[in-house]
C-alpha cells in the first residue's frame, strides 16, 4: 500500500500567468464583451434571435452575476441594429361604437405626423368652421330661415290678433298660456258691461272667441312642427356649410396619407363626424360670437384642448419609432399586468370615472412589438396576471388591451375594447434554473412559448488561454466601471481569486458582478482608503489592493468566524491540537454565512461497546443530522461489515457523536473523520489530535472528495496558527481534492517552512496511519493481518466482541438437557 | 357710504345737475326681469342709492276671471281650460312672490337698500306713474324676451313717450366696459344728459364719446368748446363726433360704429319725437337712458 502524499506548497496556490499576453495595465488589453465562458447561453440565444418560427423565444437560466442581461441585450441590440424599425401604432376614435377604438399602423415615425397634422387640421377646422358660420352669407340664410319661422308664427298671431280687433276682441296673455277677451278702448270689459249687453251680441261674441281659440289652437300645434322644420333646414344649411369649410382641409391630408388606406378611410369617417356634429367645435362658454346652434364660437377664445368635445379627433399614438435606428430592445423592470400589455386610464369627473381612447396607454409589449422584450421570468411570476397575460398575447400574436377588473367582471364602469394589434416579438425571460424547471414542469404552455432554453454556466475552464480571455474581461469591466488601470499583479490576484471563488484551482467564476465589485473595492481600497482623499490623477490598482480588498471584504463579514475561533482558543469549544487520544478525532465542517463561507473544527468521538453490529449516530437520534449524514454513518456500517464481519458477526455498537454540536450537521464529508474514530476506538490505538480530517468515505474504504476543502484546511489552519503552530499540525484532505485547491498565501508559506502538513489521502488505510502513526496492515496469504497493524488490532477486538457475545447467547446447560429430553 | 358713492354724489352737487335718489325698476314673470335687476343693483350700487323694483298686476287680466265664457289655451300644451279668477289671483300673487324673493337675493348680493311694491292697475299706466315718482325708471324693451333682435313693446312704448325725467331702456346687460354716448345740442336737457352720462362714466370709468349736434361746424366747435372746457374744470376728457343733424339713422351709426355701451338722449318733449324716439328704440339694441 502506498503512503498518503503530503503535499507541497506548490500544490496548494495556482498562480496566474500570462505567457503569451504582454500587458503592463489593463489600458494595454483589448476589451472584451463583458460575458465570457458561456459557449452554450450564447449559441442559444443566438438560436433564438435568428429563428422567426412562432415560440422561439428564449428563457435565460443561471444564477444572477454572470452576465445574463448583458448577454441577452447586447445580443439583441446587435441583431435589433440591422433591423428596420417597426411600424407606428395609433388610436383613433371609432365614431360608429366609440367603446371600440381603431388602431391604426403607420410607417415608422408617421404616427406622430398624423397626430401634428389631425391637432393642424381641428384647428383648421376651428378657423374655418367660424370664418364660415360668422359670414355674411351664413348668417342672412339662417336668419333667413328663422324669420320666415318667425314671420309664419307672427303672421298666424298677427292675422288672429287683426281678426279679434274686428270683433272688439284681444288675445291676451296671461300667467299660464293666451285668451280672447271683449276690450273697449284697450281694457277688458268688465263682468258687467258684458252682463249688459244682448243676449244676441253676447252669443255672438261668445261664439266668435270660440272660433278664434279654435284656431289658435290650429296655430298653436303647428309651432313644433314649423319650429322642426326650421331647425332642419339651420341643420341642412350647416351640413352644407361644413361640408363645403373641412372639405378641402381634408382632401388635402387624405392627399398626404394616399398610400395608406386605413388613414384614408379614417379621414373620410372624420370629415362625416365633423359634418354631422359640427355644433362640437362652437360648444364652449361665451357670447356675442355667431354659431351655427348656439351662437357661440371658440376660435377667438382658445384653442382645441379648451373644448373637450375636440377629443374625438385626436390621435392617441401608442408607438412612436420617429427616433429609432433599428428594431426597439425594451427592458420592462416593473411587468406588472398593465405595464406588459398596456391599460385604459380613467378621469373622474362628477363622481364617475370616464374614459375615452385618448386614455389608452401602451405597455412593454406594445413598444417591443416588432422587436425585443427583455423580462425577468421572477418579476413577472409575482405580478398578479402578468404571467397569464404575456402567454396569452404571445399564444395569439395579438395585443389585447384589458384589464383585471373587466377580466373578472370586478368593475363596472363605462369601459373601452380597443382593437387588438398583431404583435410579433421576441421575448427573452431571465431566471434562475429551479424557476425554468418549474415552469418545463407545471406550465404546459411554458415549452410551447418559450422553446430556447440558454443555460448559463457559474464557471469556466482556467486555462492558460481562458486566463488571458478573463484578463480582457476586467480591462473591459476596468474600462465599463471607469475604473483606473490595474496592473498585471492585480489581474493576476483578481483570476486567481477568481479560482478560489469557485472553490477550484482549474476553474474560474463567471460571476462578472462579483467580480466587478472586486474591481471597485480594489480601486476604492488603491485610491479612496487607506485615508487617501479622492484625488483627480487615479493610481494604479495593483495585486496588494486587491488583496486588501479580498481581506476588507473578508473581516467584514467574519464576525462569526471570529467568534467560533475564539470559543475555541478559549476551550469553550473543546478542539486539541496537540497530543493523542482513543476515539477522538478533529472532523471539519464548513459553515457558509450569505456570501462568505468559512471552516470550523469540529470534535467527533466515537464509542463502542457489544452489541449487534449497528452504528448509531447520536445527531440522527435526535434530529440533529440532514439525511447525507445519515448516509455516510451508515456507510461505516458497510464498510465495517465488508473488512471485518465476513467471518464473524459483527458483534459491537457503536456510538459516533460531533461534540459541541448544537446546530445539526449534514452532508457525508466528516465520514472518513468518523471512520477514523471508530477504528480508532475499537484498536484502542489513540489518534493524532494535531492533525484534523476530511472526505467522505465509500464501502471499500476509499476517500472521495468534499467541497469546501479550502475553507477546511485554512478553518483548522487559523486555529493552530492562535495556539502556534507546532510543525506536526496538518490536514488530511481526500486526494480528489488537491486539484481544488486555492489557498491563503499564509497557509502556502507556512506549509513552505514544514510548519503545517497537508496530505492528500486516497483510502482510510493510508488515512489511519497518518493519524496512528501505526501501519493499517494488508491481509496477507492467509487473511490475516500483520500482528500489530490497526487492522489487526481492529479485526482482533471485533472476534473477542463476537465470541463474548456468543456466549451470552449461548443457551444454560440445564436447558439443553430439558431440550434433549423432549 | 363707499367712497365712490360720496364721489357720486359730490359729483352731482358739484356739477349742479339733477341727484339721483332711487330707482325703480319694473319686473314681471319674464327672463328678461333678472336682466334689468341685474343691471338696476349695479347701477344703484354705485350711485349709492335704493332700489325699488315695482311689479303691476295687470287689472285687464284679473278682469278675464269674473267672465265666466272666457278660455285660456296653454302656449306649449294647446288645450283649453276654464279660467279662474282665484286661480289668476294665485298666479300672479306667486309671480310677485318670486320677484320680491329675487329682488331681496339681489340686493343683497349689491349691499344696496331695496323695497318692493306690487300695483295693480292697467300696466301702461301703472308704469307711467311710477316713473313720474322716481329719479330713474328702468323698463325693458319688451315683456318677450327672445334671441336676436328685440322690438320695442306696446308697453315700453307708451312709458318712454311720456317719461317725466331719466328713464333707462334696455333688454339685455349693459357693458359698462364700452364708451358710453351722449348727445349734446346745448339744450338744458343736454347739460342734464352730459352731467348724467359723466356720473356713468367716473362711476363705470369707462370713455364718454359726447355727439355735438349743430347745423353748421362752427356751431359745433362752440358746443365742443364748452362741452371740453366744462369736462376740463371737472378733469375729464372725451371724444367727440359732429352731426350736422340728429339725424336718426346718422345717430344709429355713431352709436353703432363706437360699440356703445349706452347711448344718453336728451329731449326736451319727447312725446313730440315719439315716431323718430320710437325708430331710434327700434334701431339700437344697446341700453338708451331717455333724459327730459
Amino acid at each position: 500500500m502506498e503512503a498518503a502524499k503530503e503535499l507541497t506548497a506548490e500544490a496548494l496556490y495556482q498562480e496566474a500567468t500570462f505567457d503569451d499576453l504582454d500587458f503592463q495595465t489593463t489600458t494595454d488589453l483589448e476589451v472584451l464583451p463583458s460575458v465570457i465562458g458561456q459557449p452554450r447561453a450564447v449559441e442559444a440565444v443566438q438560436f433564438s434571435i435568428g429563428i422567426a418560427e412562432e415560440g422561439y423565444n428564449v428563457f435565460v437560466l443561471g444564477p444572477t452575476g454572470v452576465g445574463r442581461h448583458a448577454l441577452v441585450k447586447q445580443s439583441f441590440c446587435d441583431k435589433a441594429a440591422t433591423e428596420a424599425p417597426p411600424a407606428d401604432w395609433v388610436y383613433v376614435n371609432n365614431f360608429e361604437e366609440t367603446y371600440k377604438p381603431h388602431a391604426l399602423r403607420l410607417p415608422p415615425g408617421r404616427g406622430r405626423t398624423l397626430q401634428h397634422d389631425m391637432e393642424q387640421l381641428v384647428d383648421e377646422i376651428q378657423t374655418a368652421l367660424s370664418t364660415a358660420f360668422e359670414s355674411e352669407e351664413y348668417q342672412a340664410r339662417r336668419q333667413e330661415a328663422q324669420q320666415e319661422f318667425q314671420e309664419q308664427q307672427e303672421s298666424g298671431f298677427e292675422n288672429l290678433q287683426e281678426r279679434a280687433r274686428e270683433k272688439n276682441l284681444a288675445l291676451l296673455r296671461t300667467p299660464s298660456g293666451l285668451v280672447f277677451a271683449p276690450v273697449r278702448d284697450g281694457e277688458v270689459l268688465a263682468a258687467q258691461e258684458v252682463q249688459a249687453l244682448s243676449e244676441d251680441v253676447r252669443k255672438t261674441m261668445e261664439a266668435d272667441i270660440e272660433k278664434l281659440q279654435e284656431d289658435l289652437q290650429k296655430i298653436l300645434q303647428q309651432m313644433p312642427r314649423l319650429q322642426r322644420q326650421m331647425q332642419e333646414r339651420i341643420r341642412e344649411l350647416n351640413r352644407e356649410i361644413a361640408s363645403f369649410a373641412v372639405g378641402g382641409l381634408i382632401e388635402d391630408l387624405r392627399t398626404k396619407y394616399n398610400e395608406l388606406e386605413e388613414i384614408v378611410h379614417y379621414l373620410a369617417t372624420v370629415q362625416q363626424d365633423v359634418i354631422e356634429n359640427v355644433q362640437n367645435f362652437f360648444a364652449q362658454e361665451g357670447e356675442g360670437q355667431a354659431g351655427p346652434q348656439n351662437g357661440q364660437s371658440p376660435a377667438t377664445r382658445g384653442g382645441r384642448n379648451e373644448n373637450p368635445l375636440l377629443r374625438r379627433y385626436r390621435v392617441n399614438v401608442l408607438v412612436d419609432h420617429s427616433d429609432a435606428d433599428g428594431a426597439p430592445v425594451i427592458y420592462e423592470d416593473n411587468p406588472t399586468q398593465q405595464n406588459l400589455v398596456g391599460r385604459t386610464e380613467y378621469v373622474a369627473q362628477m363622481g364617475a370615472l370616464l374614459t375615452d381612447f385618448n386614455l389608452i396607454k401602451p405597455g412593454a409589449l406594445h413598444r417591443a412589438n416588432g422587436g425585443y422584450l427583455i423580462l425577468d421570468a421572477v418579476k413577472v411570476l409575482q405580478q398578479p396576471f402578468a404571467w397569464e397575460s404575456l402567454k396569452r398575447a404571445l399564444r395569439a400574436q395579438q395585443l389585447r388591451i384589458e384589464s383585471p377588473g373587466q377580466m373578472y367582471n370586478l368593475i363596472s364602469t363605462v369601459s373601452l375594447e380597443p382593437e387588438p394589434i398583431p404583435l410579433q416579438v421576441k421575448v427573452a425571460l431571465i431566471g434562475d434554473a429551479v424557476l425554468y424547471y418549474l415552469l418545463s414542469a407545471h406550465d404546459p404552455e411554458f415549452a410551447e412559448l418559450f422553446k430556447v432554453a440558454a443555460d448559463f454556466a457559474e464557471q469556466m475552464d482556467r486555462t492558460p488561454a481562458s486566463q488571458q480571455q478573463y484578463a480582457r474581461l476586467i480591462a473591459q469591466l476596468v474600462r465599463d466601471h471607469d475604473l483606473p488601470a490595474f496592473d498585471r499583479s492585480a489581474v493576476a490576484r483578481i483570476i486567481e481569486h477568481s479560482a478560489r471563488l469557485v472553490g477550484d484551482a482549474h476553474k474560474l467564476t463567471t460571476q462578472v458582478s462579483t467580480v466587478s465589485d472586486l474591481l471597485r473595492e480594489a480601486s476604492y481600497w488603491a485610491n479612496n482608503g487607506n485615508g487617501n482623499g479622492a484625488s483627480e490623477q487615479k493610481r494604479t490598482v495593483t495585486a496588494a489592493d486587491v488583496q486588501q480588498a479580498i481581506d476588507a471584504r473578508i473581516f467584514r463579514a467574519d464576525r462569526l468566524r471570529e467568534r467560533v475561533q475564539e470559543s475555541m482558543v478559549r476551550e469553550t469549544i473543546l478542539i486539541d491540537t496537540e497530543g493523542e487520544t482513543v476515539g477522538q478525532i478533529n472532523g471539519l465542517s464548513v459553515i457558509q454565512l450569505g456570501s462568505f463561507a468559512f471552516g470550523r473544527p469540529s470534535r467527533i468521538t466515537a464509542r463502542i461497546r457489544m452489541g449487534s453490529g449497528d452504528v448509531v449516530d447520536i445527531e440522527r437520534k435526535v434530529d440533529l443530522s440532514g439525511p447525507l449524514h445519515a448516509k455516510g454513518v451508515l456507510i461505516l456500517t458497510g464498510f465495517l461489515g465488508e473488512r471485518y464481519g465476513t467471518e464473524q458477526p459483527l458483534s459491537l455498537s457503536a456510538s459516533l457523536v460531533f461534540e459541541q454540536s448544537y446546530g445539526g450537521v449534514d452532508g457525508d464529508s466528516a465520514s472518513s473523520a468518523e471512520l477514523y474514530a471508530l477504528l480508532s476506538a475499537i484498536a484502542q490505538v489513540p489518534i493524532k489530535q494535531s492533525l484534523a480530517v476530511t472526505g467522505s468515505v465509500n464501502q471499500r474504504g476509499q476517500v472521495q472528495a468534499i467541497g469546501g476543502a479550502n475553507e477546511k484546511i485554512e478553518g483548522f489552519f487559523d486555529l493552530c496558527q492562535t495556539r502556534g503552530l507546532t510543525g506536526k499540525q496538518g490536514v488530511l484532505i481526500p486526494a480528489a481534492n488537491v486539484k481544488h485547491l486555492m489557498l491563503r498565501q499564509d497557509v502556502v508559506d507556512a506549509v513552505a517552512a514544514g510548519q503545517f502538513h497537508i496530505y492528500a489521502v486516497e483510502t482510510i488505510d493510508q488515512g489511519i496511519e497518518l493519524l496512528t502513526g501505526r501501519p493499517a496492515g494488508e491481509r496477507d496469504e492467509e487473511g490475516t493481518y500483520p500482528e500489530g497493524s490497526i487492522n489487526a488490532l481492529v479485526e482482533a477486538r471485533l472476534a473477542s466482541l463476537a465470541e463474548k457475545r456468543s456466549s451470552f447467547n449461548a443457551p444454560a446447560p440445564q436447558d439443553t438437557a430439558k431440550d434433549e429430553a423432549a | 357710504m363707499s367712497e365712490q358713492e360720496q364721489r357720486n354724489r359730490d359729483a352731482l352737487e358739484r356739477n349742479g345737475g339733477p341727484t339721483i335718489r332711487r330707482i325703480v325698476v319694473a319686473l314681471d314673470a319674464t327672463a328678461q326681469s333678472a336682466i334689468l335687476l341685474e343691471a338696476a343693483a349695479l347701477l344703484a350700487q354705485h350711485l349709492g342709492v335704493e332700489l325699488t323694483g315695482i311689479f303691476v298686476e295687470d287689472s285687464n287680466l284679473l278682469r278675464l276671471g269674473e267672465l265666466s265664457f272666457v278660455q285660456e289655451t296653454g302656449s306649449y300644451a294647446p288645450a283649453r281650460r276654464p279660467l279662474q279668477a282665484a286661480q289668476l289671483e294665485r298666479q300672479l300673487r306667486s309671480q310677485a312672490a318670486a320677484l320680491q324673493r329675487a329682488i331681496r337675493n339681489t340686493a343683497e348680493r349689491y349691499q344696496i337698500p331695496w323695497t318692493f311694491q306690487v300695483l295693480r292697475g292697467p300696466i301702461a299706466d301703472e308704469l307711467r306713474k311710477a316713473a313720474a315718482e322716481t329719479d330713474l325708471f328702468i323698463v325693458g324693451r319688451s315683456r318677450q324676451s327672445r334671441q336676436g333682435r328685440v322690438p320695442l313693446g306696446t308697453t315700453t312704448r307708451a312709458v318712454v313717450i311720456t317719461a317725466p325725467r331719466f328713464t333707462l331702456v334696455l333688454h339685455q346687460q349693459p357693458v359698462w366696459q364700452q364708451p358710453v354716448v351722449v348727445v349734446y345740442d346745448g339744450s338744458a336737457a343736454a347739460e342734464r344728459a352730459l352731467t348724467l352720462a359723466t356720473q356713468l362714466t367716473q362711476a363705470e370709468d369707462v370713455p364718454l364719446m359726447v355727439v355735438l349736434v349743430g347745423e353748421e361746424a362752427a356751431m359745433a366747435q362752440e358746443l365742443r368748446q364748452t362741452v371740453a372746457t366744462w369736462l376740463h374744470q371737472r378733469g375729464l376728457r372725451a371724444h367727440y363726433q359732429w352731426l350736422s343733424r340728429a339725424n336718426i339713422a346718422r345717430l344709429v351709426n355713431v352709436v353703432v360704429a363706437a360699440q356703445s355701451g349706452a347711448l344718453v338722449l336728451p329731449g326736451k318733449d319727447l312725446a313730440a319725437q315719439e315716431t323718430a324716439l320710437l325708430a331710434l328704440l327700434d334701431e339700437l339694441q344697446c341700453p338708451v337712458l331717455l333724459v327730459q
